[in-house]
Parts: C-alpha cells; sequence; structure tokens
C-alpha cells in the first residue's frame, strides 16, 4: 500500500494538508476518474488523506477495486508525513491535486509541476480560497472545481502554467541587508551621541581639538 | 454530648456578662457628656478648631490630587513623546521610499557583522520563513537566533537542517567561531486556550522574549562562544511573518527601545496565503514595523504604509 510503489511511470500526488477534506478525496477515489487518470498514462496515485481514513478507507468500494484492478494502477495512502517528504513526494509525482495551503502550493511551483488546487469550503477561515483564485488568476495553478473534476484533470494536461519567479528570496535579503546597514547606522548616531554628551559633562573643556590628526583628541583648558 | 455540654455552658457564661456591662458603658457616656457640657467656651472654640484642621485637611488634599494628576499627565507627555520618537517614520507613498533608501545606500556600507533574529512560528510560518531565508549568506548576517515557540519541535528541527545547510560551504573553525543560537520561549496563546489565562501566558511569553533581546543566555555559553557573542547581545533586526510570539517579540523590542537599549529594526513579511485580507498579527505590527512587506499588490492598496515587492517566497 506504499504510494511508490513503481519507479517508472507517472504519479499522481493527492494532498489535503493537516485538516480533513474528504470532498477531495471523494472526488478523487471513483472509478470514473481513476480510468481518467489511467487513460492519461498515470500509474500510481499517492494520497495523503490526513484526518480523513474512514473516507479513504470508505472510498474502496467493489466498483473501485476491480476498475483498479483492470487498470494496474496502484492506489497507496497515508495520513501524514514530515514536511521534507512531502516535498520528496510532490517532486516525484507529475500531477498535483491539492487543498489551498501555501505550502504545498509553492513546493509545486518549485519544481514545476502541473497542480489543480481545490479550496476546501469548509474551513472557517477562507484566505486559502482567495489565494487559490488569485493564484489561477495569474496561471501559476488550475482552480479545481469538485463538480467538474474530470474536465479539470483534462486541462491540467496542456496547461501552460506560468513559471513563479524565483528572485523572491534575493529581493528579501537585499531588503534585509538594507535594513542592517540602517540599524548599524542608528547604532554609530547614538554612540556619537553619548560620545558628545559626555564631552559636554566635562567642564572643563570648551572646544575639542585633534593633537594629533588620526591619532588621539584631547581639550583646549582655559 | 459530654464535649458538647461544656462548651455551651462557656458559652452562655461568657454572653451573660456581656448584657451586664451595658448599664456601666451608658453611665461612662453621661459622665463624659456631662465634663464637655462643663466649658461652654471651649466647646465654641473647639468647633472652629475642628473647622480649621477641615479647610487646611482639605486644601492639603486638594494640592496632593492636583501634584499627582500633574505628574501622571507630565508622565504620559513623557511617555507618549517617547513613543513618538521611537515609533519608526514609514514613508506612506512608494517612490519617496525608493530615493530615500538609494542616497542612504551610497553612503553606508555593509557592515562586518550583524546579527538577526527570526521568530519562528507554527508550520506553514516556518516553512515561509526558511523560504524567505534561503539565500542570506553568512558572511554578511554573522550572528544568528531563531526564536521558536516551546514544544514546536518541528520548527527546531527545520531551524538545524536550514543552519546545516547554510554552512556547509564554511569551514569548521568559523562555525566554531560564530554558530548560531536556537532559544525556546514560552508560547503566547495554545490553540483552544481559555482567553481568561491568555493574559499570564502572553505575560510570560513577553518575559522570555525579553531575556532572549538581552542576550540572557550568553552567560551560560563556551567561552569561544560567549566571546563572540558578548557585544553583539541585541539584535540589529528582528525578522517575523506572522505567529502571535512576533508580536510580543516586538513588543519586547519597543519595552527595551523606550529606555534607549538597543536600535533594533523590525522587518515583517505578511504570508503568502494573505491576498486580500491582513492576519491579526499583521495588523497590530502595521504601525510598529520599520518594514513591512506584503506579497499581494492588493494588501499594499488596502493597508497604507505596507510595501508590495512581488513575490518574497520562492
Amino acid at each position: 500500500m506504499s504510494p511508490r510503489d513503481a519507479n517508472t511511470g507517472r504519479g499522481v500526488f493527492v494532498t489535503v494538508g493537516t485538516t480533513a477534506f474528504d470532498g477531495l478525496i471523494k472526488a478523487v477515489l471513483v472509478p470514473e476518474v481513476v480510468l481518467q487518470l489511467s487513460g492519461l498514462g498515470y500509474t500510481h496515485i499517492g494520497v495523503q488523506y490526513g484526518r480523513g481514513k474512514d473516507v479513504y478507507d470508505a472510498s474502496f468500494t467493489p466498483e473501485l477495486s476491480s476498475t483498479v484492478k483492470e487498470t494496474g494502477i496502484s492506489i497507496g495512502g497515508f495520513e501524514y508525513e514530515e514536511s521534507s517528504r512531502i516535498t520528496e513526494l510532490i517532486q516525484e509525482a507529475d500531477l498535483i491535486i491539492s487543498h489551498a495551503g501555501s505550502g504545498t502550493i509553492l513546493d509545486a511551483l518549485r519544481y514545476q509541476k502541473a497542480i489543480i488546487v481545490v479550496p476546501n469550503e469548509s474551513l472557517m477561515d477562507n484566505h486559502q480560497a482567495e489565494l487559490a483564485k488569485e493564484m489561477s488568476k495569474q496561471k501559476y495553478v488550475i482552480r479545481g472545481n469538485l463538480d467538474q473534476f474530470a474536465a479539470n484533470i483534462e486541462l491540467a494536461q496542456t496547461y501552460k502554467f506560468r513559471h513563479f519567479p524565483r528572485s523572491g528570496s534575493k529581493k528579501f535579503v537585499e531588503v534585509l541587508e538594507d535594513e542592517i546597514e540602517k540599524a548599524e547606522k542608528d547604532k554609530i548616531d547614538k554612540s556619537y551621541k553619548k560620545a558628545t554628551y559626555r564631552r559636554r559633562k566635562r567642564k572643563d573643556c570648551v572646544e575639542w581639538v585633534e593633537i594629533e590628526p588620526g591619532k588621539s583628541c584631547g581639550c583646549s583648558i582655559t | 454530648m459530654d464535649l458538647g455540654s461544656p462548651s455551651m455552658a462557656v458559652c452562655s457564661g461568657k454572653s451573660f456578662p456581656v448584657i451586664s456591662t451595658s448599664p456601666v458603658q451608658s453611665f461612662k457616656i453621661q459622665k463624659r457628656v456631662v465634663v464637655e457640657q462643663h466649658p461652654p467656651n471651649d466647646r465654641r472654640r473647639d468647633g472652629y478648631r475642628h473647622k480649621k484642621a477641615h479647610r487646611g485637611f482639605l486644601l492639603s488634599t486638594m494640592s496632593f490630587i492636583v501634584a499627582i494628576f500633574l505628574s501622571l499627565l507630565l508622565i504620559f507627555i513623557f511617555v507618549s513623546l517617547r513613543i513618538y520618537f521611537i515609533l519608526p517614520t514609514r514613508p506612506s507613498t512608494a517612490p519617496q521610499t525608493s530615493i530615500l533608501q538609494s542616497s542612504r545606500i551610497v553612503e553606508l556600507t555593509t557592515p562586518a557583522n550583524s546579527h538577526v533574529l527570526m521568530i519562528l512560528g507554527s508550520g506553514g510560518h516556518t516553512a515561509e520563513m526558511f523560504s524567505l531565508l534561503s539565500s542570506i549568506s553568512p558572511d554578511t548576517i554573522t550572528h544568528r537566533t531563531y526564536v521558536f515557540s516551546s514544544g514546536d519541535i518541528h520548527s527546531a528541527r527545520s531551524a538545524q537542517s536550514f543552519e546545516a545547510s547554510l554552512i556547509g560551504g564554511i569551514t569548521k573553525k568559523a562555525n566554531e567561531k560564530i554558530g548560531y543560537r536556537l532559544l525556546e520561549i514560552p508560547r503566547a496563546r495554545r490553540v483552544r486556550q481559555s482567553w481568561l489565562t491568555t493574559p499570564w501566558s502572553c505575560l510570560m511569553c513577553l518575559i522570555g522574549c525579553m531575556n532572549v533581546l538581552r542576550g540572557g543566555d550568553v552567560e551560560g555559553m563556551g567561552v569561544q562562544m560567549r566571546k563572540c557573542w558578548e557585544g553583539r547581545r541585541f539584535p540589529d533586526v528582528v525578522v517575523c511573518n506572522g505567529p502571535a510570539t512576533a508580536v510580543m517579540m516586538v513588543l519586547a523590542c519597543y519595552i527595551y527601545k523606550f529606555f534607549g537599549r538597543c536600535s533594533t529594526r523590525i522587518i515583517y513579511v505578511e504570508s503568502f496565503a494573505r491576498v486580500t485580507t491582513m492576519s491579526l498579527s499583521g495588523k497590530l505590527l502595521l504601525p510598529l514595523a520599520h518594514r513591512f512587506l506584503v506579497q499581494w499588490p492588493q494588501l499594499a492598496e488596502k493597508y497604507p504604509g505596507a510595501e508590495h515587492l512581488g513575490f518574497l517566497v520562492s
């Protein structure tokens, strides 16, 4: 039941994140979709079902089992793995069907994989749906619809995904280094202020003159 | 029963004399009244004195209240002025920023070593943080402090693996000399924690943050590490991207700034997942961060002061 039995052939990776997303598992694990995926040349489906183990188990109806036998496609599922392992699985797969988690989306874009994003409408905080909408508007991902899942998979085969820019981190480092410089300047200003304050405190000094330029300083006493 | 009856007897014995003393008391009062009635002039003078004393008391209390009020006002003015001076001045329009930046870059040189503090939140935030940091060079950012919430082993582990990949290019000697700090602080608020106990846990978190900023752990370090960290206890820049711990850390920063202890600058990066709505931490930190970066133009339009430089994750 390992999600990666064969090293050859094309793979599909379905991931729902840490929460339950029963709708997505139900939409993928039906005979029609499995048949379609097999027809498109996919040989294995890996499912990360999170908290939806019972839904995953219940999906294996006699019809689905017979479809799996006929097509020879392998289906494997697991609850959750370390994020580095998830990244590996994304790297190995050819098509990613995912919830709208930013981590999965970014991983898929990093390895330039075809990705169908299905926002989990049952979640309370729905900023993930917005992310999916905006990312699909800019053609980085396909926004999936559970009612037309077959059409989404069909579209993913020919869709021209836009490449996600890889220079983001460099931009951030520029900002970071700029701020470090400013902090350093603030620190120097502060120590300068402290030094001038100390000079003012010494009453016998009227003005500071450099006795030996570049070497040491003293004060002229009147 | 044997124990009960004597105690009852004692009780009745005690209560009896109380009733009997009442005539004695009334007699005493009568006697005092008689004494007071005896000199009538004295009584008037007494009343006058009492009135004078009362007025004096009133005056002193009034002046006391006024003094307290004035001093409170002065403290308030001082505190608000101080806060006004330490708050970051961010130009509101984008073109101004670029002019300012470019003019500053010319006159400044990159410092030889610097200390950056990174706050790691839960899973998603941590992953994004390391995505942001993926191209930093350990040569310019020589001192790195990672802070994670208690119990978040996953974040700690990813910080270690990130450091391993970062240090990979450097010789072992340099690694020993500089290295990094990985510190744990109490969690500000656990998921589904009661709102009643939240202030307490937030306070504990704040104290933890202040300890980290102050470099409280430097004392316990080895000789070499300590020598390296001694002069750079306060970070130059704090980088945060969302968790509640970040708000506490920034607050701790401002407490030290208030007393002029540090000149730390704060960079806040809003999560890539936030397209049109700001997270709560973001809303709180918008006026406090020196650089507030968002990754979607919609947010920059909606919240003035937020900068949009395109996607920062990669």
